[in-house]
Formats: C-alpha cells, structure tokens, sequence
C-alpha cells in the first residue's frame, strides 16, 4: 500500500513541488500503476543477464577542439562579461 | 479551392514536378499554409510557425532553381519537425511550460541533414509533455485534435506531426517514438509512422525522455516517403556515440521482393483486449499478402505479456533522471524560492504537467534504495527476454506483423484521467521499442468505422528495408 506520506517522500526525493490536492489524486493511481508493474516479479530470472541498451556502445573519443560558444551565449538569458549568471545556491 | 493543394502530394510526387520545372516553391508553400490557416485552428498541430522564413526561403530557391542540378528530393519540400527536436534560433518547448522559453542555440543533427537536403521547415509541432502521452493531451499548448474525426485523439506523443501529415499541412515530418509515439499517431491518423533501429538515427538536438529507448522517425502519406527522409538523416553522428557506422539503404521501396519474405504472426497479439474492427483489417491484411509472399507462420513472442510494465518502468526510471536538468537554474523556467531545494521544487510544480510529475515519481520511486532491484533492475532482465523473443522469432521469419493499435482512435478526455488504460494504449508497440527493433505503421486493407487501422511491421536490427517492403506491398494492394 502507498500511502500519501509515501508519495510525499518520493517527491522530495525528484525536487517536486507537489500540492496536497495533487497527491491525494494520484495516490490512487499510484497504487494501481505499482501494481500492474508487479507482474513482472513472478518471473524466473536466475542467470537473465540485464539488457541496458540496444546497441553495443563503443565510446569514441572525438579530437578536443574549440568551437564558437556564440551559438550558446547569444540564447542565454542572464549573461554578463562573458560569464552566465545563475541564482545564488548558497 | 483556387489553389492547386500541393499538400496532397506525396514528396515522390511533388519531387517530380519540381525536377520539371513545373511549379515554384512560392506556390508550394503558399498552398500549405492555406491549408494550415484553415484546418489548424481546430487541429491544433502546430506550437509554432514560420510563414514569413518559409517564404523567403521558398524565393530564394525560385530565383536559383534555373542554376541547379542533381536536386535532392527533398529540395524546397515543406517539413514540419516535432518540438522536442532542435531547430537553431527557433523555440523547442517539448509541450511544456517549463521550457515555455527556450530558444534552441544549435540544430539537431536531423535538422543539419534535411536543412541540407533543402527542405523548408513550415513550422514545429505539437506534441504530449515530454513525449509522455498516448493521445497528445498533455501538451501544455492544448490537446490535438484527429483531423479524421475532431472529437478523437490523433495519438501520441507525435501526434501534431502525424495530423499535419493527415491534414495535408506539410509532405514529411519528424516525430519521435519512445514506446510508440511516432507508430501510433501514424495508425489513428490513417499515415506512415517508421521507427528506426536504434542507434541509426543520431539523438542530438532531441530533448531526451528515455535515451534508451528515443527514436527520431518520419511521419509521410507513403513508404517510400518514410524511405527518402530516412536515408537522409541516418547514419553515424560523432556527437551521438550511439549513433551506429552501419551504411543506410538506398531510398528505394520493392514490393516485389516479398515473394522471398516469410512473414511472422505472433499469436499473443491477437488476444483479449484487441478490438474486433481492428483484428478484422489487420487480417485482411495478412489475407491479402499471405497470396504474394512467400510463406505466413504463426510464431510466439512469449513474454509479450510482461512489455508494458516492462517499458514503463524503464521508461519512467531514465526521465526521472534525464528530467532532473529541469531545475530553474540553467535554463527555462525559474520560480524564485526561500532556498536552493525550494527554487527547484517551485519551479518544477510549476513548470511539469501531472504526467510528468506522476512519471518522475514512478522513476523515483522504482530507482530508490530498497526497489531498484525489485523494478528497474527486474525490467532490465525481462527487457532481455523480450529481446531474446525477438531473437528466435527472426531465425524462422522475415518480418512480423500485428496491429500498431488495440483499439481505433478514442474520445478526447475519454483516458486521461486513467492513465493505466492510457499506458494499455502502447501494448504493441513497447516490445520493438524495448528490443530496439525497426518498425512501420501502414494503413492496412479496410477500416474500422471511419478510421484507417494502422498495421504495424517490425522487422529484425538494422532491417528496415525488410520493413519498407512490405509496406509498399500493402500500398500496392490498397491502391
């Protein structure tokens, strides 16, 4: 069972803001979601390996070179000196 | 109509007469946004629009076709692009308020390749938040309505894409497809949908929900359409290290060659659940190709069961994480809090959807300490398994049918506010998304009601000539 203090937590943990109203409506269908997705537990997956990706990644590094960052600055909203501005975090 | 409605050409088609010299691109996009003037105001297909670039352009290219030779066939074709997709200098707001805002400073490696190609970008479309919808009615800009039947959905999440296409608003469009977003917009509004193999598309510029599972694909009238966008934004991108060094095909769709295909009915698809007017088309279907292909096969695809639950965890786990960048500090929106936890928590309230916020906490809560192993690491392995099904399936067969959708299009507001039954809507297509498999929506022979019943056609990694083949084989017969 999930409760509403549960769904509280949960939020907390993604940084989601989420009014009281909006819990109490989704608690339920919380609850219905976990359950369908619980089926999967009655299978047998002793020796399955996890499949993470579709392809077989090969990172390749790419040369390091400078670009333009005009393409960057000249959508930023708050920049200065060449420096981005950003809320103060402490 | 006093205008020639050049929307309704296919891109073969209009490429033709553009060869020939025989119509100006001014007139082309004059026709389009005629069309889009008058059915967009109900649709709803578009966010935004660039009438006055699409013109400019379209003079430009009137003024120097004379000069050109070797025409791409995409040159001066009227293109719609998804807006999760970016499109330098032009907003990319992915439906939602929260980047309401947000001007895109580069073009995705798709744009970069049809810019190159020469098509003129008519506008971006509409789309579920973040792609997460089976019915595009999540989009912070409004629902989108099916130009078959307005009071339907045109399924989602590309389904301003799928619309314009049904609407004759553009020739081609992108959409992208995580679970089934491009396939199941094609089938309720009567189109072609491809979802590529992953890692043949480059993923830069698209705005992530599920990086393990996004697909940039075409939406067009025809096959061979789907086949020329495709050839031309494939192929390995150094900026997408999952984008894969495999040559693309050809543009070039044979009908003919079914008569070596063995085509795969899986049984599990035919089951309870599947509405009685959609079975009967995708049957007819197979009825009518099982007389030019080589041999049909009943196959199993045993963990068919186990997709959905399989796909949303998956799902909802990767966007918990890639949406998580959403935070009010770097870009988009900002709500000003006390502190730095109560700037992000305002700003995401405000900016998310409740769809969004339901799939961050189901991410959340299926990748938190004490469940991962229960749900995400358990649907990585089931994931295997239904790979694996895939696997054994293509050492008998060519190609698998089944229907894109278990039901014809639904009601606006009909599932909303059920958004299992909403999840149910993506039973077929979820398993080619989780293996990573090519897979088309047709129309397929008949209707349900009204509505055209998109059949779905997946085929082996990597095969989606096998695919488009057999696409062009089920035009043939309806035609």
């Amino acid at each position: 069972m999930i409760t509403k203090t549960d769904l509280e937590k949960i939020a907390k943990l993604g940084r989601l803001g989420i009014s009281s109203d909006e819990l109490a409506e989704m608690a339920n269908e919380f609850e219905k979601i976990i359950k369908y997705f619980e089926q999967i537990r009655t299978l047998e997956l002793t020796n399955v390996p996890p499949m993470t990706h579709a392809v077989d990644i090969i990172l390749e590094p790419r040369p390091d070179i400078i670009q333009s960052t005009k393409c960057v600055t000249d959508f930023m909203p708050y920049i200065k000196y060449h420096y981005f501005y950003v809320p103060a975090v402490l | 109509m006093s205008y020639q409605d050049f929307g309704s050409f296919t891109i073969r088609a209009l490429h033709q007469k553009i060869k020939a010299r025989e119509i100006k691109f001014t007139d082309i996009i004059f026709s389009v946004f005629e069309k889009i003037k008058k059915e967009d105001e109900k649709i709803s297909a578009f966010i935004t629009l660039f009438e006055e670039e699409s013109y400019q352009q379209a003079q430009q290219l009137d003024e120097t076709i004379k000069e050109r030779d070797n025409l791409h066939p995409l040159l001066g074709i009227p293109f719609a692009i998804k807006d999760n997709i970016c499109v330098k200098g032009s907003l990319a707001t992915c439906g939602s308020k929260i980047l309401a805002n947000f001007i895109s400073p580069y073009d995705a490696t798709v744009v970069t390749r049809l810019k190159n190609a020469g098509i003129i970008i008519i506008g971006k479309t509409n789309m579920d938040e973040f792609g997460m919808g089976s019915s595009t009615e999540t989009s912070y800009y409004g629902p989108v309505a099916n130009p078959i039947d307005n009071s339907c959905v045109p399924g989602g999440s590309s389904g301003g894409s799928a619309a314009v296409i049904a609407y004759h608003g553009a020739l081609g469009a992108l959409g992208t497809d995580t679970g089934g977003s491009v396939r199941l917009p094609a089938s309720f509004c009567g189109v072609v949908g491809l979802k590529p193999t992953y890692g043949r598309v480059s993923r830069y510029g698209l705005i992530a929900f599920a990086s393990s599972l996004d697909c940039i694909g075409p939406i067009t009238k025809t096959a061979d359409d789907a086949a020329i966008i495709l050839s031309t934004i494939a192929g390995h991108d150094e900026y997408d290290a999952t984008s894969v060094k495999i040559p693309t095909n050809k543009p070039i769709c044979n009908p003919n060659a079914i008569k070596e295909y063995t085509i795969g009915i899986p049984e599990e698809y035919f089951a309870e659940g599947l509405d009685s007017n959609v079975a009967h088309v995708v049957e007819k279907t197979i009825t009518e190709l099982k007389k030019r292909c080589k041999a049909v096969k009943k196959i199993s695809l045993p963990h068919t069961k186990y997709t959905v639950a399989t796909y949303y965890l998956i799902c909802t786990a990767e966007a918990s994480s890639n949406l998580a960048r959403y935070d009010g500090v770097k870009y988009g929106l900002r709500i000003m809090g006390e502190n730095l936890i109560s700037l992000y928590e305002k700003t995401r309230q405000d900016g998310f959807g409740t769809e969004v916020k339901r799939r961050i906490l189901l991410g959340t809560y299926g990748l938190s300490k004490g469940y991962y192993d229960e749900y995400y690491g358990t649907a990585q392995k089931v994931r295997t398994l239904i790979e694996q099904d895939f696997d054994e399936a293509f050492k008998t067969c060519n190609v698998i049918i089944t229907p894109t959708a278990p039901t014809p299009p639904f009601k606006l507001g009909e599932k909303i506010s059920d958004p299992l039954a909403m999840y149910l809507s993506d039973v077929f297509t979820t398993s080619p998304s989780l293996a990573g498999l090519p897979a088309i929506s047709i129309p397929g022979i008949g209707l349900a009601g009204n509505f055209p019943v998109g059949v779905q056609i997946i085929g082996p990694a990597f095969g989606e000539e096998y695919i488009l083949n057999c696409a062009s084989a089920i035009e043939q017969i309806n035609e």
